[in-house]
């Protein structure tokens, strides 16, 4: 049995060597093995969730992202939703003020109005449904401008 | 922090399921006490916007530096041992109903987002003995989650454990003695003179 | 030692090699850090990377060479380790400068997943990522600056590889500490009380629930230091500023005063969850450090030069380090009888411990070496652009 241990023992001690080569040579490959089998995404909580809808106004668009609950183990009682305000091409920055109703679960009823200055980077929420909290604050995108707003979920 | 004192804390289950019931008294305490601060404050909030921030402030800032003492404080005289991890709290020093009910009260008045959302819900009751009523079905339905956490306190036996628990619950008190602080700030901005 | 021969750990230090062992572990690690440095047979066209490549090869190899024929592992460890966190540091930060004009994240930076993927944030990302298959990191899965991927990748890898021991041989910034560390001659703060080093698991264990909790990288926000030396969100209000006077406190006290009045790795061993996390991993590696207490002398050296903490009495009396040990190699070279040696696991304490050293430094340098060549040119790059242009931008 200790003659068994050794070999294993020194047997994993040569095998590191080659083992750093596979690491580095296969890294890439390793990546895309690991990110393909665990399916794993970035957070919503980091990137905003994804667009579900995109509204056009000529130079910009408005992206409207789904809401965000996502929780550890549940959804949970509070997220928010992301509007994006992009540039178009050829235009290359917002208009300065911008003002829009915006309806994030597309029931046909408007949830908040906001009021964007893309210049003073400062955004009035007026909340139309008792579930609209508040906002955060703008952030800045080199061709536009994002907005959290608040949410408590609809249950 | 219930938890970080109990994994803390050596003894027996029976010590410790004596601890929560030292923990939850001085909860309902603090539930009681935050009924009636509720119902108080709701008649005179809008006179006095700056209260609620300052009186919490402080409660997590009390929180905050005996959560700071216990962690990293000096404790009872540790015995040097040949070879050995000297034992980092004495058996019993911790063991101390006192020190969970002054716990239970001051994480009761805690203002976590449910208990301020309770203290808002209550603040508008009309009579205090609704407010109180309203808090101590808040704490009925949280103490619920607090009754599995004795059965860990075998953790506490290991006294590595017991130090890396305490070393836990003095850096969540450094956070909490920054969030005091910040609620302290913000209180203190606003006039307290009627506008 | 006129020999050559590795000689049995229980009576004498780690044998030098005569230069035909030497050059036959040598050789083999110049052709591979020359294979894998240079990523491909196409050399960098760019005089000064070039340069860079050519010396960073150079370095390495020397310090192997030096490694092997001296029979001492740390020195020339640390010289290499330390040369991996410069080299970052002037690597990682005029890039951002070129990029962003400045040190700061931005918004767009983090919502478009632009974000470097640092291995410290692993521990925080294991529990959300099971229960939820998400990272909380405002990072890319895959591509750019260092993609999450990539780096759990590279962590399974080192992991197997080394386990605790790329806090020694890996880290780049283990490496500042290491640096800090060396500075002073004596020690003015010699002795650290033991509970503290208990500090990095319940900063672990703290950083774990809430970043679970949160959904948010908690250390990261709050209390890495090394956003000194990298990057840090943009400082626009309290809490920013707040959490900007804490990493810089803890860098300054943690990286710098501690190491040097202490001439230990006070970060790295009384602080940093990662490393405590790592200790986790180190029963996956085929070569530990064990000490043969029969030929201990209690000399107390290897306790006092130990950078982790990872020696003591009660150690010794066990037979081998702490967890916390990183095999940086110090105390194997420090000690007088070569009581405490390499061992290759179930081989037991009358193998050869020259041979489990071997076994161990060849594939832990080759990973240094490969692993931070790219740091170490970078550095270098940008010191010839100094010295040629009088910037180390482009």
């Amino acid at each position: 049995m200790s003659t068994v241990r050794k070999i294993l023992g020194y047997s994993w001690a040569v095998l590191t060597i080659p083992l750093v080569l596979v690491l580095f040579f296969g890294l890439n490959s390793w990546a895309k093995l690991l990110a393909q089998s665990t399916g794993v995404r970035v957070s919503p909580w980091m990137t905003g969730g994804e667009i579900v809808r995109t509204l056009s106004h000529g130079d910009y668009e408005t992206r409207i992202h789904r809401p965000v609950f996502d929780g550890l183990l549940g959804p949970r009682g509070r997220g928010f939703v992301q509007v994006d305000w992009v540039a178009v091409p050829p235009a290359t920055i917002l208009p300065e003020r911008i003002g829009e109703q915006i309806d994030y679960d597309h029931d046909g009823v408007a949830d908040f109005a906001i009021e964007l200055d893309s210049k003073a980077n400062h955004a009035a929420l007026k909340p139309l449904r008792p579930e609209v909290l508040g906002c955060e604050r703008v952030m800045l995108l080199k061709e536009g401008r994002v907005l959290r707003v608040d949410l408590k979920r609809k249950k | 922090m219930l938890l970080s004192l109990l994994a803390a804390d050596a003894g027996t289950s029976r010590n410790r399921f004596g601890l929560l019931g030292f923990f939850l008294l001085g909860r309902a305490v603090a539930y009681s006490t935050l009924g009636a601060l509720a119902w108080r404050f709701g008649v005179a909030i809008q006179q006095w916007p700056a209260w609620h921030s300052l009186v919490l402030g402080l409660g997590l800032m009390t929180c905050a530096v005996l959560l700071l003492w216990y962690g990293f404080g000096p404790g009872p005289t540790e015995q040097k041992r040949e070879g050995r991890l000297p034992p980092c709290v004495n058996r019993r020093s911790y063991r101390n109903p006192g020190l969970a009910l002054a716990g239970g009260f001051v994480t009761g008045i805690n203002p976590c987002a449910p208990v301020l959302l309770a203290f808002a819900a209550a603040a508008q009751s009309r009579a205090l003995i609704e407010a109180i009523t309203f808090f101590l079905w808040f704490f009925l339905g949280t103490a619920v989650y607090l009754l599995p956490l004795p059965l860990l306190g075998f953790l506490g036996r290991w006294d590595r454990l017991r130090l890396v628990a305490r070393f836990a619950v003095g850096l969540m008190g450094a956070y909490y003695l920054y969030a005091g602080l910040l609620l302290v700030i913000r209180g203190t901005q606003w006039p307290l003179a009627k506008p | 030692m006129a020999t050559g021969e590795a000689i049995s750990p229980a009576s004498t230090t780690p044998a030098a090699l005569g230069w035909g062992k030497t050059l036959a572990w040598a050789v083999p690690m110049m052709l591979l850090t020359a294979l894998l440095m240079a990523g491909g047979p196409n050399l960098p066209k760019d005089a000064h990377r070039l340069i860079s490549l050519i010396a960073a090869w150079l370095f390495a190899n020397y310090l192997f060479l030096r490694m092997v024929r001296t029979g001492k592992t740390d020195r020339y460890r640390a010289s290499y380790f330390i040369a991996i966190a410069f080299g970052f540091c002037l690597t990682f930060v005029p890039n951002l400068l070129e990029m962003r004009g400045n040190m700061a994240l931005t918004d767009e930076d983090m919502l478009l997943g632009k974000t470097p993927f640092c291995h410290v944030v692993i521990p925080m990302t294991l529990i959300p990522a099971a229960l939820t298959r998400t990272i909380i990191f405002p990072g890319s899965i895959l591509g750019g600056f260092a993609g999450i991927a990539e780096m759990f990748a590279l962590w399974i890898g080192f992991s197997l590889i080394l386990g605790r021991g790329w806090c020694s041989w890996g880290c780049f910034f283990g490496g500042l500490d290491e640096f800090f560390s060396r500075l002073a001659k004596r020690p003015v703060i010699r002795h650290i009380a033991r509970r503290w080093t208990y500090l990095p698991y319940a900063v672990l264990a703290l950083v774990v629930v809430s970043a679970a909790w949160a959904l948010d990288p908690t250390y990261c926000m709050w209390l890495c230091p090394f956003k000194t030396v990298t990057e840090y969100p943009q400082v626009d209000s309290i809490t920013r500023a707040v959490q900007a006077v804490i990493f810089l406190s803890l860098f300054a006290g943690l990286v710098i005063i501690l190491p040097v009045l202490t001439k230990r790795r006070t970060q790295c061993g009384l602080f940093c969850p990662f490393g405590a996390f790592q200790s986790a991993t180190s029963w996956l590696n085929a070569v530990t450090v064990r000490v043969n207490h029969g030929a201990c002398k209690d000399c107390g050296k290897c306790e006092r030069g130990c950078p982790q903490f990872a020696l003591h009495s009660g150690a010794l009396n066990r037979g081998r380090p702490d967890l916390s040990c990183s095999k940086c190699g110090k105390c194997v070279d420090a000690c007088p009888t070569g009581a405490i040696h390499f061992q290759v696991r179930g081989s037991g304490a009358d193998a050869n411990a020259g041979v489990a050293r071997m076994l161990f430094i060849f594939p832990s340098f080759l990973f240094m070496a490969v692993f931070g060549a790219g740091m170490i040119q970078g550095g270098l790059y940008r010191l010839l652009l100094l010295v040629t242009t009088g910037s180390l931008l482009k």
